[in-house]
């Protein structure tokens, strides 16, 4: 039997690029089939929500899995693939491609004939088999390449796993399967609000406080009970619910630090930051402490202080000296309650006498009967005369607690020492300024416990509000509604009431008569816009266009460029609205000049 | 030819034998290519035919050098010709000779005699062989399948080879008898003659209406000794078992209904190619691999002569016609279709 070796050689190599290109055919093949199978579960699973859904972590793993089962499939059909590719099916096939005449399919065919024809060809198959060229043209007639549509499959992939995780499901038909669906994410919904709930009722617990003032209405009693109502079917309307809630607080979060208390505490601070504590001394601690607003380091300076001084065992020259810081501190405690310069601000910029701060019913009087408040305005102005009236009693006990342990430093301290022979007299007026020194220490103690208790309970309300915040309270919601400023811009006519909505409560204005006059002003304000019609005369709104003129030109000189224009405007605008309304203008600007066509 | 078939013992003698077919071929073909212009294929075919020892039938309209073709080609032969004009009152007896009475002058007895037609030759041209009755055509169905004639009881052996060249005429249907299936299944290849290119009708002109006519003179190139020699030749030659399966599978694909056929085509043909047509294949690619200069037959033979040797042996149906699918056109779609790659 001749030797065919080269030709088989030949052979072999050809199957190999044969197989490489079935194995690349099989891989785009099976990626189109498992693109085709993706895209189909992907596309009936949008439409029928619920039928499977392995979302999120559970769906990448699902991916993958495919990918490596279909790649698992490939691979195993390649390795168990039946040889049906004989030497001379491989042989007939390079003959075929490479046009040889089936010179070498021939040779393979008839190797173990030996009639001289069949030797011939055999010869014939040899020679071409040991051309060094027909390798070169083996990789040309047999390529090793993808199929012609290997992008199909995996685009088809791509598409699925866009399906997958973009488009959002239809939720048609099988909604037993979708009410499942909807069931476990109402649960998750409601796992999310319970944390986020606890969190923040935790964190109002932890001050009593805190506690105590949100729960004035009684509505921190259901913070997350409703979660839980049979109205809340819906993930959605959970988390409607959650928002709700937590806008709830957060709002009266925000009404109890813009409230009396926080300004009570805000108008203290800011009255003993006028102190100017002795830097060296006994009463060193104490003054540093109520500057900075330390309640429960100044009661303890305090206690310290009241303990030394009862104790009486300092000198002379000690308790005079200490009697001497003590009445200081006492006029400067005094100064600072008679002080009331933010009240007096607020009084001023609301177009009051800022000297009505000295004397809170005068000034509740007097923004009574202003008229260039709204009830908002009143209210808040009232709130901060009795704000700092508060303050000032708190500071007025301070400063006599003062005076108390002064006058028992100047009468010698502790009645301990009657067995010394002093006079009776003397004794019972010792006792009677060791009494009253007391009672004055007890009293500044309170105060300084107040005052420490109300920061712990601003400190706690921040923190919460902050948590509200985080937790997605609307931040919409504040503006306008803390500070001194609390109230303005809310227009003047009728009362907001609380309308509840799907995620806060909102206030709403109500609808007021209207008189059909022209809207004749806007105002920018820190809240949300309210429009409405003003029922402010005409003659009214130029006696005050006249005097904001007057007050502006005297406050702020009209540059000299610009002067013939400003008075031919508000020349103008007078004239308008005086032909306007009918009458002749009460209130003129003094400057006017008529204006020029 | 030198060497003789039973000498083929090395793999130079095969080597030597085949280039001596190649010189012979060339040499006739060079020798017919005195006479005849152009026409290369058909004449490499008619030489394939002659070396495969089979007939053949020529079509093509008049005028394109059929009957010169079988004319000249009996010439360069040697070989005994003769040319029969098939009409329609043309009598077997005509084709196949008669018994004739014949006196007998030394005693006076008469007795009957054989006369041999003119089908007593080696070279046979039926000219316009649809014009004769199908009587008439019949009367060849012996001669080329038996290579005898049978007259009066009497079974007479024809000289070989024996080469029937038949020509007709595809466009004159009026009067015409179309040959029966059995007849046309007789012939090894149909070879349909065109037109002649512009070079050759140049060529035809300048020979045929010069002052001084060309009149060359064809010889006699090869004798009946050396074609039965190439024929032996021929059968001796390699044809690989994937090889045949190719032309097997081809043949079968022409069935319809079949195993092997094709979907596509199965309603364009009523009768496919019998086993002659393999055989005629076969037959027909060892002469064309031979003279390709290989000793082994290789597909692409087989699906060279595909067309001429299937090509009046399947029957179109109704449907093909009325498509426009002429024969040539559903055995090229079957050749294209049928992968040439070994099927295991």
């Amino acid at each position: 039997m001749p030797n065919i070796t080269p030709i088989l050689d030949v052979v072999a190599r050809a199957r190999k690029r044969m197989l490489l290109g079935q194995l690349m055919g099989s891989l785009g093949r099976v990626t189109l089939w498992a693109g085709v199978a993706l895209a189909v579960v992907s596309v009936a699973t949008k439409i029928v929500a619920g039928w499977w859904s392995p979302a999120g972590e559970r769906g990448i793993w699902f991916f993958v899995l495919v990918g490596v089962a279909m790649g698992g499939i490939a691979l195993w059909s390649y390795l168990t693939r039946p040889n049906t590719q004989g030497d001379v099916a491989v042989a007939s096939v390079i003959d075929v491609r490479l046009k040889l005449h089936d010179r070498l399919s021939t040779a393979v065919a008839v190797a173990e004939r030996s009639d001289p024809f069949a030797r011939a060809a055999i010869e014939d198959g040899l020679k071409i088999a040991r051309d060094r060229r027909i390798m070169e043209a083996l990789g040309r007639a047999i390529p090793i390449e993808a199929p012609r549509n290997w992008w199909a499959g995996p685009t088809l992939v791509i598409i699925a796993c866009a399906v997958w995780w973009f488009v959002p499901g239809l939720s048609l038909g099988n909604a037993q399967a979708s009410a499942a669906q909807s069931e476990g994410e109402l649960q998750a919904a409601r796992d999310a609000a319970k944390i986020q709930i606890d969190t923040l009722q935790a964190k109002i617990e932890t001050n009593p406080e805190l506690s105590k003032a949100l729960g004035d209405g009684g509505d921190e009693k259901k913070l997350g009970g409703d979660l839980t109502d049979e109205k809340l079917q819906s993930p959605e309307s959970v988390r409607r619910e959650t928002t709700r809630q937590v806008n709830e607080v957060s709002k009266k979060l925000d009404e109890l630090l813009a409230g009396e208390k926080a300004q009570q505490l805000e108008a203290m601070k800011d009255a003993l930051s006028r102190i100017e504590p002795s830097k060296s001394g006994p009463l060193k601690d104490l003054g540093e402490a109520l500057k900075r607003g330390d309640g429960a380091a100044a009661k303890s300076a305090l206690a310290k202080l009241a303990e030394q001084v009862k104790d009486g065992k300092m000198d002379e020259k000690s308790r005079a000296e200490l009697a001497k810081k003590l009445a200081e501190m006492a006029a400067q405690l005094n100064d600072a309650a008679k002080a009331n310069d933010a009240l007096k601000k607020a009084l001023e910029n609301a177009g009051l006498d800022g000297a009505l701060a000295k004397n809170p019913q005068a000034a509740k009087a007097a923004i009574d009967a202003a008229k260039n408040l709204n009830e908002a305005q009143k209210k808040a102005l009232k709130e901060a005369v009795q704000s700092q009236a508060k303050a000032n009693e708190k500071l007025e006990k301070l400063a006599n607690a003062c005076e108390s342990m002064s006058s028992q430093c100047k009468s010698g301290g502790k009645k301990s020492d009657n067995s010394e022979g002093k006079s009776s007299k003397s004794g019972e007026a010792s006792e009677g300024s060791a009494a009253g020194s007391a009672e004055g220490a007890n009293e500044a103690a309170e105060v300084l416990s107040e005052m420490e208790t109300l920061n712990e309970l601003m400190k706690d309300a921040e923190s919460a509000r902050s948590q509200c915040q985080s937790t997605g309270a609307d931040p919409s919601e504040k503006l306008g509604s803390s500070g001194m400023n609390a109230g303005r811009g809310k227009g003047m006519l009728g009362e907001r009431t609380k309308e509840k909505t799907d995620t806060a409560t909102r206030t709403r204005k109500e609808k007021v008569q209207s008189t059909g006059g022209d809207v004749i002003a806007r105002q920018l304000v820190e809240a949300p816009p309210v429009v409405g019609e003003s029922r402010a005369t005409l003659q009214q709104l130029s006696g005050e266009i006249g005097h904001g003129y007057e007050e502006g030109t005297e406050e702020d000189p009209v540059p000299a460029n610009l002067r013939e224009l400003h008075k031919h405007y508000f020349g103008d605008l007078k004239k308008k609205i005086d032909a306007k309304s009918g009458q002749a203008a009460p209130v003129t600007a003094p400057d006017a000049a008529p204006p020029q066509k | 030819m030198s060497t003789a078939v039973n000498d083929l013992e090395t793999v130079e003698s095969v080597r030597k034998a085949c280039a001596d077919f190649r010189l012979v071929a060339d040499r006739l073909r060079q020798e017919i290519g005195r006479v005849l212009v152009g026409q290369a294929e058909v004449v490499g075919q008619v030489l394939i035919a002659l070396f495969a020892d089979g007939h053949v039938l020529l079509e093509g309209v008049p005028g394109l050098g059929k009957t010169l073709l079988v004319r000249t080609l009996g010439q360069a032969l040697g070989l005994k010709f003769s040319r029969i004009q098939f009409t329609p009152d043309l009598m077997p007896a005509d084709i196949l000779g008669t018994q004739i009475v014949v006196d007998d002058p030394l005693t006076g007895q008469r007795d009957f005699k054989f006369r041999q037609g003119p089908i007593f030759a080696q070279i046979l041209l039926a000219d316009e062989i649809n014009r004769a009755s199908p009587k008439s055509q019949s009367a060849l169905l012996e001669a080329m399948q038996e290579r005898s004639v049978t007259v009066g009881g009497e079974t007479r052996r024809l000289e070989r080879p024996f080469l029937v060249l038949a020509t007709q005429n595809p466009i004159e249907q009026e009067g015409t008898y179309p040959l029966p299936e059995a007849q046309l299944d007789r012939f090894l290849l149909k070879i349909i003659i065109n037109y002649a290119q512009r070079d050759d009708l140049a060529k035809i002109i300048d020979r045929t209406t010069g002052s001084i006519a060309a009149d060359a003179q064809t010889k006699a190139v090869l004798t009946a000794a050396e074609i039965a020699e190439a024929q032996k030749l021929v059968r001796v030659v390699l044809v690989a078992p994937h090889v045949q399966d190719y032309a097997v599978r081809l043949v079968l694909a022409t069935h319809p209904g079949g195993e092997w056929g094709v979907p596509e085509l199965e309603r364009m043909i009523v009768v496919g190619s019998s086993p002659r047509g393999a055989q005629s294949l076969i037959l027909a690619a060892k002469v064309r691999a031979i003279l390709a200069g290989r000793c082994a037959v290789s597909t692409q033979d087989i699906a060279a002569l595909a067309c001429a040797a299937l090509r009046h042996r399947i029957v179109r149906s109704f449907e093909a016609e009325a498509a426009g699918l002429t024969c040539d056109g559903i055995i090229s779609e079957i050749v294209r279709l049928v992968p040439a790659e070994a099927q295991e």
